[in-house]
């Protein structure tokens, strides 16, 4: 990564000028970035988003516990919802679930129970993944957590969006159902994105550069919203710091 | 409620309707152009959260955050442990947080730092050194089993495990 930013400070970025105004947005837990983000955009562009942080008591406006938030998310309040992904194949199928045989999984991820729901129901999902590899990006995910589309007839607001990596965002167009280059991050090539994706990626000619952060965004970034990220991830700012 | 199933919106076409066989689709009886996820009820034997208060009449105050009143009405046993026993009734003072009432509690336990290592919002945070000296001895059978033995089945009770854990943690300080 180039510049005097960081990747994370990069995508946080990336991710802010991405939420709207009025937005209502909610983040999943262990997810500092989009957090931050989160943050950050309505301390610059969207004073009137409305934010649900999970794993934050004060950005949390329930108190009927995740069976509030999962009825509010089902009946279509949620314009934005935030996840990981350990795995993302072409046609934007996301594995959160298990690595491996699902019988005899490698690896079991905590991440999947919310997003078998809300990624059918959120009206923009976007998915953010600070590794941008073959073991992330493979031809087919071990196992589908939420699928890239679905048929019609299924109870469906919205979906996949777009994914934000260290290196490139990379947009979902529900037609073809496929995921392609949307802009590579500063000093990143085509080739690298490439040669760290396992499966063909189709890119625009010639490819935008993800816009770098403005010093006005970092000066935010590393003072009201790292002060405000750091109540409910102090291990995330202090390993930033 | 004790309903034996829920339709769920969502769920449809990801793995788990392979992966968990008790999970069927239906078309929706009231709308027969929608296809709809149904999942069998959970009715859990025991139920157990941590409150920031209780009172004689089993009526806790917790975290809004977490689903504490759903496990409480789901479950045949619901045990709280709290903070804090208060005289007087909560159900009839004004709270911040989720009311959990006594008639879903079986008993309140006075357990103050019960949810150590995790946090009790407002009260204190995670003990973040102690959750991963649990996620390391986790890795293996036997590194968890000496974790098992030193702290949970070692302790004679909730006060000893905590003064454990204090003295764990000078003796890190120590070392560092």
């Amino acid at each position: 990564m180039s510049g005097d930013f960081t990747a994370a400070e990069l995508m946080a970025v990336a991710i802010a000028r991405r939420l709207r105004d009025g937005e209502t947005i909610a983040v999943g837990s262990v997810s500092p970035i989009p957090a931050s983000a989160c943050l950050l955009a309505q301390a610059r562009h969207a004073p009137s988003a409305r934010l649900i942080l999970l794993g934050s008591p004060e950005h949390f406006p329930f108190d009927g516990g995740l069976q509030e938030f999962y009825n509010f998310a089902v009946r279509g309040g949620l314009d934005v919802f935030f996840a990981s992904g350990a795995q993302i194949d072409a046609h934007g199928n996301f594995n959160l679930s298990v690595i491996g045989d699902p019988a005899r999984p490698r690896v079991r991820l905590p991440g999947g129970r919310a997003n078998g729901v809300l990624a059918f129901v959120a009206r923009r999902l976007l998915l953010f993944r600070t590794e941008h590899s073959r073991r992330v990006f493979v031809p087919r995910v071990d196992f589908v957590t939420a699928p890239g589309t679905t048929p019609p007839g299924v109870y469906r607001l919205g979906g996949l969006e777009a994914v934000i990596t260290d290196l490139a965002v990379l947009e979902f167009r529900r037609e073809p159902g496929r995921l392609e280059v949307g802009s590579l991050h500063p000093g990143v090539t085509l080739d690298r994105v490439q040669a760290c994706t396992g499966f063909p990626l189709v890119a625009p000619a010639p490819v935008p550069v993800t816009p770098a952060p403005a010093p006005e965004e970092l000066a935010l970034l590393r003072g009201p919203v790292r002060e405000r990220l750091e109540a409910f991830y102090p291990e995330f700012v202090r390993q930033q710091a | 409620m004790n309903v034996p199933f829920a339709p769920v919106r969502g769920l449809l076409h990801t793995d788990y309707m392979k992966v968990r066989p008790d999970f069927r689709t239906i078309a929706n009886p009231y709308d027969p152009a929608e296809e709809i996820a149904l999942v069998p009820a959970i009715a859990p034997d025991v139920a157990v959260f941590h409150g920031f208060r209780g009172d004689r009449f089993g009526n806790v105050v917790t975290s809004g955050t977490i689903d504490a009143k759903l496990i409480a009405q789901a479950s045949r046993v619901t045990l709280a442990s709290v903070e804090q026993v208060v005289d007087g009734d909560l159900a009839r003072e004004p709270h911040t947080g989720a009311l959990v009432s006594g008639m879903h509690v079986t008993a309140v336990v006075h357990a103050p730092r019960g949810a150590h290592p995790t946090a009790c919002a407002g009260h204190y945070a995670d003990d973040a050194a102690h959750i991963r000296e649990y996620v390391r001895a986790a890795a293996a059978d036997e590194t968890f089993r000496a974790y098992l033995e030193r702290y949970v089945l070692g302790t004679r009770d909730h006060r000893a495990y905590l003064a454990l854990v204090a003295e764990a943690r000078v003796a890190a300080a120590g070392r560092a």
